[in-house]
This record gives structure tokens, C-alpha cells and sequence, in this order.
């Protein structure tokens, strides 16, 4: 380890250029950059970090527009149900409701979480044909980083509020952030339409999305 | 910030203390200490003032009644007034309301998150079939009258949601936070709030409904309803703000219900109304709870 022997220049003392250098050297340079054993301690505050040199914070309140998944709308729905998931146009599957880009992440750890509200139409919990166990309806969660996973739960069985979050290492980039959801998927007995009619009924939905992510490096 | 890059010293150059001092007063520039004059890994802990300039506040405070054993919980009514009387603020069963208060105010700067956390244990309290009143059902084929079966939605449920005072230390003005609306908001015939204005809201559900041998979508062979009460369960919230200034001398949770989902109609946007025709049969309760806030730098 390499240490800088900083010392006071007097005006008429001998300078040579070799020992300028030397000592320049010691603390400058491409192979030679500051490390801790030359920085003082307690050295570092924030008037002396450039923006984001150790961490940065990515947010956004409201997640999309209004904060409201916009993925699956089925304007058909009765009055006292809101435009959202129904069976009949929810497609099963994981279904993307809001994405972000962490512009800059220098590479490091990544901590995100996403809070909200939402809700999960639960009367169908036990069909006859499921009459063998019950089918627990959820709006499963997840969240993919750069494609990753990085936590994934099963979610509301209620109208209910969530958070979830998680952490992980991620290389330096734009990172791409995916938040989905899936439903429990729908069985031959399921009620997914009015009596008279015949309109479809809300299934799911999920609204009130924010996010807060902290990226950490160095 | 730029990389420190003065040019060498070659012989013939005149140096004096003054010049050669400053190379070295480079590192301690504002800003200096950047990814191209630090070493990988160049700070560590020791390096670090101790000003907390990275997370500079942080409290907790106590909200409702301490109360685990739920022996004499906090009752808060449904509304069954058009419009609606005022918010629930949460108390302390002597009617002491609870919330968090920063001496003197609290500064959250443009470069700064203020993060709030909070929580409450609550129970939903019921009183005769209210998951079958008001706008709390769909109408399903079955035996009732009609060849159809009330079905409740489950989507009823108290609001609780963030309000601030950052007017003064008097805690006379309190408002609700960005992003947050009062569900006074006229919607339709009703009162409440679109989705879009509920940024700092956690909806806490009433019961579940479901049916038992659903069979092809008609509950009218074998089919029972059965339907529980949402018990004591824990409800949390969190909300974080940036943007302008700002001064913060109070932060409070209030509640309200009972709530559904509504559109004024067909196309509008999708919101949550005051459902009064159940409020005779829904109350809820809570025992205590805590409020964390704490203001990070954003980088």
C-alpha cells in the first residue's frame, strides 16, 4: 500500500522536478488515486461528494400517471366495480402494470420497494369444481431488475394495501425495473359476469403505486 | 466534477509554495472526491464525517392506544352523513389524538426524501349483513329473488391516509399530503376521492365473501355463503415526498369509511365513494401503532 507524504513546499527551498513528481505521483494519477490510507478521516461530507457519488435515490409518487395499473381495463364493468382486471380480458400470465429506468446506477446494491393498494375479487374461492381444495385468489407480485427477479410474493387476497421490497447486487447501467402482477387464474365455475347483464366483473386491480429505490456503491 | 489534472512539472518551470500547495489543495475542493481522484474502494468508514449529512433525521412516534391484548380498542364509526363529517384522527382512547411533531419544524430541502412508515392494529367490528347493502354487491345468478344472488364485492373498507401540518408549530392547519385528497371529493352522487388522488392512502378491508359450491358461475344448487370479518390484523402504510422545500411540523393518520369503488359512470375515472347506506353496521377498532419518519439525502 502506497502512502502520500504530503509536505509543506517553502518559497526558496530546493525543489527539483523528480521530487514534485514523486510525490505527485504517489497521490495522483491513473494508478494512483486517492485510497484510504491516504485520506484523512472524517474527511468526507457532503459538501465534498459530487451528486451520487455514493449513493442514489430513484422515486416516484405516483408510480405511472395516476398510480393505477392501466395493463388490463375493461370499461364494461358495472358502476360499483372499477374499470380493471376481468377474466375476460386478463390473458393469465405475469402482467406488467408499471415499469421505471434507474438511470446511472453505478453498479452495487439495490434496494426497491413498491407500496399500493389492491384488490382481489375473492368470491370464487371455492368452486365446485375445485370443490377438492380451496383456490385462494391473489394478486401475486413481482418485481424484475434487469430482468431478474428481485422479490416476487404472493400478494393481497383482500382489498388490502402492500409493500414490497427487496435487494441485490446489479451491475452499472440504466437499470430496467419491471413491477407485475398476476392473478389467481380462472376456473370453469368462476362468476365473471353480471346476472342481467352480462357485464363483466372486476377481478383485480391495483392503484396507489409508488416506488422509492436506493442504489449504494463504492 | 472534472478530474484533478494539472499539467506536469518540467524542468525550467518557476514553482513556488503557492503553486505547488495548490496541487495538493486540489483533493480538498468541493466536490473533488469523485470516481476519477478516488481509488476503488478509497472510502471506507474512518473516512466518513460523523454529521449524518447521509440520513440526517429520523424519529418515532406512538400512534393510538397501547392496547395488545385488545382488551378496550379505539371504536371509530362508519359515516353515514352526506357530505361526510371530518376524518378520524387517531387517538389514544382518552381522546388525546396521536401523531408525530417536530420542534420547531422540520426542513426537508430539494436535494433531500422524506420516508414515513407507519402502522396500526386493526380489527373490523360488524353488525348484521352490511356485505349486503348499499353498492356492496354484484348480482349473481342464484336463488334469490329474481333467479339472482347478492354478492358481495369485499371491496368495502376504512381509508386511513396521511395528513401534514406545515404552516406552523401551532397544528391548526393541517391539510392533507401531496398527492392525497380528503374523499370530500363529489363523485357522481357520492363523496370520495378518484384513485389517482389516493397516493398516500392504505385501505383496510371489512370482511370476506365467497361462496361455497359455485357451480358454472350460478350459486343457485348447494351453494352457502360464507363470509368472515376481517380480525385483528396489523395495517401498515409509507408515503415519501420530494420536491420543493419545505417545513413540516406535524404528520398525522386519519381514518374513514365505510368505502367502495365507484365510477361516476361509464368511461369516468375509477374512485372510491363513501358507501353511508352500511354505516349502521360497520365500525372499526384499533389498538396502538408507530409512526416512522426520517429525511435521506437523494445522492
Amino acid at each position: 500500500m502506497k502512502h502520500w507524504t504530503q509536505r509543506e513546499v517553502r518559497t526558496g527551498g530546493t525543489v527539483s522536478p523528480a521530487s514534485v513528481q514523486a510525490e505527485m505521483t504517489s497521490s495522483q494519477g491513473s494508478i494512483a488515486t486517492l485510497d484510504r490510507s491516504q485520506l484523512p478521516a472524517a474527511c468526507i461530507d457532503a459538501s465534498r461528494l459530487k451528486q451520487h457519488a455514493l449513493h442514489r435515490v430513484y422515486e416516484a409518487s405516483p408510480w405511472t400517471t395516476t398510480g393505477e395499473q392501466t395493463a388490463v381495463v375493461d370499461d364494461g364493468t358495472p358502476l360499483n366495480n372499477w374499470k380493471a382486471f376481468t377474466y375476460q380480458l386478463y390473458n393469465t400470465g405475469w402482467t406488467t402494470v408499471a415499469t421505471a429506468t434507474l438511470d446511472g446506477f453505478k453498479g452495487g446494491n439495490l434496494f426497491f420497494e413498491w407500496s399500493g393498494n389492491a384488490y382481489v375479487y375473492p368470491v370464487s374461492t371455492q368452486v365446485l369444481l375445485a370443490n377438492r381444495e380451496c383456490v385462494p385468489r391473489y394478486v401475486r407480485l413481482r418485481l424484475l431488475v434487469a430482468g431478474r427477479v428481485l422479490v416476487e410474493c404472493l400478494g393481497p387476497t383482500q382489498h388490502e394495501a402492500f409493500r414490497v421490497f427487496g435487494s441485490g447486487l446489479f451491475e452499472q447501467g440504466d437499470l430496467p425495473v419491471l413491477a407485475q402482477v398476476r392473478l389467481t387464474d380462472t376456473t370453469y365455475d368462476d362468476i365473471v359476469e353480471e346476472h342481467s347483464t352480462n357485464d363483466p366483473l372486476c377481478q383485480a386491480h391495483v392503484y396507489s403505486m409508488r416506488y422509492l429505490a436506493i442504489g449504494r456503491w463504492r | 466534477m472534472s478530474r484533478i489534472n494539472r499539467a506536469r512539472i518540467v524542468d525550467g518551470d518557476n514553482t513556488t509554495a503557492a503553486s505547488l500547495n495548490d496541487r495538493f489543495d486540489d483533493f480538498s475542493q468541493s466536490g473533488a472526491l469523485d470516481t476519477f481522484n478516488l481509488r476503488d474502494s478509497a472510502v471506507d468508514l474512518p473516512q466518513l464525517a460523523k454529521t449524518k449529512f447521509d440520513a440526517p433525521f429520523v424519529q418515532v412516534d406512538t400512534l393510538g392506544k397501547s392496547d395488545l391484548l385488545h382488551t378496550a380498542p379505539v371504536p371509530v364509526s362508519a359515516n353515514g352523513l352526506t357530505p361526510p363529517v371530518a376524518p378520524h384522527v387517531l387517538q389514544d382512547g382518552a381522546a388525546n389524538p396521536t401523531f408525530a411533531t417536530y420542534a420547531g419544524g422540520l426542513s426537508v430541502s430539494i436535494n433531500e426524501v422524506f420516508r414515513v412508515y407507519w402502522s396500526l392494529s386493526v380489527a373490523a367490528d360488524l353488525t348484521g349483513t352490511p356485505w349486503n347493502g348499499g353498492m356492496q354487491y354484484n348480482e349473481v345468478t342464484g336463488t334469490g329473488a329474481g333467479g339472482h344472488l347478492h354478492v358481495s364485492t369485499s371491496a368495502g373498507c376504512f381509508v386511513a391516509w396521511l395528513q401534514w401540518d406545515v404552516t406552523d408549530g401551532t397544528l391548526t392547519n393541517w391539510t392533507e399530503v401531496p398527492g392525497q385528497s380528503d374523499f370530500e371529493d363529489t363523485i357522481g352522487a357520492y363523496y370520495g376521492a378518484e384513485l389517482a388522488d389516493c397516493g398516500a392512502t392504505t385501505v383496510i378491508p371489512l370482511w370476506s365473501y365467497w361462496l361455497r359450491n359455485l357451480n358454472n358461475g350460478d350459486a343457485s344448487a348447494g351453494t352457502t355463503e360464507e363470509t368472515n370479518a376481517a380480525g385483528w390484523r396489523a395495517v401498515s402504510g409509507s408515503w415519501h415526498y420530494t420536491g420543493s422545500a419545505v417545513t413540516i411540523y406535524g404528520l398525522r393518520v386519519v381514518l374513514r369509511g365505510v368505502m367502495h369503488p365507484r365510477r361516476a359512470s361509464a368511461g369516468a375515472a375509477n374512485a372510491l365513494v363513501n358507501d353511508t347506506a352500511v354505516a349502521g353496521g360497520v365500525s372499526l377498532q384499533y389498538t396502538g401503532g408507530r409512526l416512522v419518519s426520517f429525511v435521506n439525502r437523494l445522492g
